[in-house]
């Protein structure tokens, strides 16, 4: 216990750089989190229509990149799928950019989701308000709030124009956002075509098959990989996999939050080092006295890396602290997600991050010839 | 009596002994330390004191000759086994005190003690009834920085007093202290041989040492000159 009271209190003693330290902590590991954080809702966002459909697997257009980029063919061939042995059902699904008209007269890009609505596949979740139902009939749609500040503020049962025809807005759903920033519109899939006729009369960009309970996937997934040789044919996790990768490594977005990240945790690393190395050199002829009066070097190094374990508790807490208060004051169309397991890691990189930072330090400590305290 | 400490032919080199530019800070320096006597080195600065003590604390090896203690010989001891020595048989006083800054009185004693292997549950007693062996049990939640300099030296002695080291090697004890404090804190170091039975060696040029019971060491140009008992 003393040998923590040692840590802590020297830790305590100039409060000026146990405040830098700390800063210094707050800031690098406030950054990891809130760029990791975002990096994970962003490409969340890019599946998230993938990961809250039912279905087993996925058909699409040859050499589909991701979700949003995909070519119409032909609805007729859901019922190829539906032929397959094992299949339990399967939907033809939209997804198709198109337009908005704004009230100032000018235009928004939008997402469309145009879904069947007797079926499993792209229904929209978290509806706030109205519902799905009253997509039947005329033309309707379902729109995100997040998407207000761009498409402007919109209630059930007011109308708007998507490309050049009238839709109503029947519900509003909230969170569900694209990776590509234009708002996804839900629609039913007949609407969906009447939207864009040009490119969807008869078509569907997916096809979404769920095999029957107790059927081995494998072999579904293999008999349409055969009956669909012109598309590719992949799992759920497969296609949001790939989705993610897309937008992570081969554009560029992944490099840049891993990028910022890193800095991050290199100037936190390069603060952290400075500071207790200050606060050791401060200490010196006190380690040395340690050495002296019989402490082991590794007493002595232990009081250092307390020290700096410490500091990464603290700086982690008040980086998180840090975190919560970027969530509360963000705009509503960022997303920074918050599984356990960012914190988890995060507080692992915060104490390699001290445990790096502490070893000038140690080594200096190492270096102490005890003899050197006897001199006055 | 059997000595506690048997220091046979001591030699210390600092640099490189092929060199010219060594130097030679201890020679031929044999000595006995037994319990219950307080051992006063003197001699000018740079004769070798704090060399010979140095060594006698095994914090500084040797070049050449022999140390025992408790019939152990510990220069043929690896450096990893040495601070088990110190934890065991030496208790140090410094002359700048060495306390920590940022713990009390109190934490300060409690510190070695638990260096010293102390169980956790006895540190607060054992520490407090040290303190209070040097007069200092209305300190115990001070800081070093506002006790005065012999207050701080009995911090030192009860810390180096520490889970009951028979040896207490203390150098320049009395360097920064006023005369009347130095003449106490020497009163203590002579007690505690006295009392405790402990060996006390003193690197000291203080001539208040001549008002304690003490065996005077001389040591010149390296050299121990002369072992007059008193």
């Amino acid at each position: 216990m003393p040998m923590w009271r040692l840590a802590l209190k020297n830790l305590m003693y100039d409060r000026t750089r146990l405040f830098i330290t700390l800063t210094g902590i707050t800031f690098s590991v406030g950054l990891i989190l809130v760029q990791v954080g975002m990096f994970f809702g962003m490409t969340a966002n890019s599946s998230t229509v993938i990961e809250n459909s039912p279905g087993d697997i996925w058909i699409m257009a040859r050499n589909s990149q991701n979700f949003d980029m995909v070519n119409p063919f032909s609805e007729a061939l859901v019922s190829a799928a539906k032929s397959v042995k094992g299949v339990e059902w399967a939907e033809n699904l939209i997804q198709q950019f198109a337009y908005m008209r704004l009230e100032n007269g000018g235009t928004e890009q939008i997402e469309i989701i145009g879904f069947d609505l007797n079926g499993h596949v792209g229904r929209p979740w978290n509806v706030i308000a109205g519902n799905t139902d009253e997509l039947r009939g005329a033309d309707a749609i379902l729109v995100d709030e997040t998407a207000m500040d761009r498409l402007g503020k919109m209630q059930v049962g007011d109308s708007r124009e998507l490309v050049r025809k009238k839709v109503r807005i029947a519900g509003i759903t909230s969170g569900i956002m694209s990776f590509t920033t234009a708002p996804y519109i839900f629609t039913s899939y007949e609407s969906a075509q009447r939207i864009v006729p040009e490119q969807l009369a008869g078509k569907t960009t997916y096809i979404v098959v769920k095999v029957l309970q107790d059927y081995p996937l494998k072999s579904v997934l293999n008999d349409l990989k055969k009956r669909f040789r012109n598309y590719d044919v992949r799992t759920k996790q497969e296609w949001a996999l790939k989705t993610r990768n897309y937008w992570t490594w081969q554009t560029g977005i992944g490099a840049g939050f891993f990028g910022n990240a890193l800095m991050g945790f290199i100037v936190g690393l390069v603060i952290v080092s400075q500071t207790i190395y200050s606060a050791t050199m401060e200490h010196i002829r006190e380690y040395g006295t340690l050495k002296a009066i019989g402490a082991k070097n590794t007493d002595v190094y232990s009081v250092i890396l307390k020290q700096a374990g410490i500091s990464a508790g603290a700086g982690f807490l008040l980086a998180t602290l840090f975190q919560r208060l970027v969530i509360l004051i963000k705009p509503v169309t960022v997303q920074i997600a918050t599984p356990f397991s960012l914190y988890v890691v995060t507080f692992l990189l915060t104490l390699i991050m001290c445990g790096l930072a502490a070893l000038v330090s140690v080594r200096r400590v190492a270096s102490i010839d005890p003899v050197e305290v006897f001199k006055g | 009596m059997k000595p506690l400490v048997k220091a046979i032919d001591l030699q210390k080199i600092y640099g490189d002994p092929e060199s010219s530019s060594r130097v030679l800070a201890l020679q031929d320096a044999t000595l006995d330390l037994f319990p219950g006597e307080v051992v006063a080195i003197m001699g000018p600065s740079g004769s070798g004191k704090t060399t010979l003590v140095s060594i006698l604390g095994c914090i500084l090896r040797p070049t050449a000759g022999q140390l025992f203690i408790d019939d152990r010989l510990v220069t043929a001891m690896n450096e990893a086994s040495l601070p088990e020595i110190r934890r065991k048989y030496i208790g140090f006083v410094f002359q700048s005190y060495n306390l920590f800054r940022s713990l009390t009185v109190q934490e300060n004693v409690e510190l070695a003690l638990e260096l010293k292997g102390v169980p956790n549950h006895q540190l607060s007693s054992q520490a407090s009834g040290l303190l209070d062996l040097v007069g200092l049990s209305h300190r115990l939640n001070f800081q070093p920085a506002d006790l005065s300099g012999g207050e701080k030296q009995r911090v030192a002695i009860a810390r180096a007093l520490g889970g009951d080291p028979p040896i207490l090697l203390a150098d320049e004890p009395t360097a920064n202290l006023d005369s009347r404090t130095g003449g106490e804190i020497l009163r203590i170091l002579e007690s505690l041989a006295l009392e405790q039975k402990k060996s006390v060696v003193i690197v000291t040029h203080d001539p208040r040492v001549e008002k304690i019971k003490h065996r005077p060491v001389l040591i010149e140009d390296g050299r121990i000159q002369e072992v007059l008992y008193a």
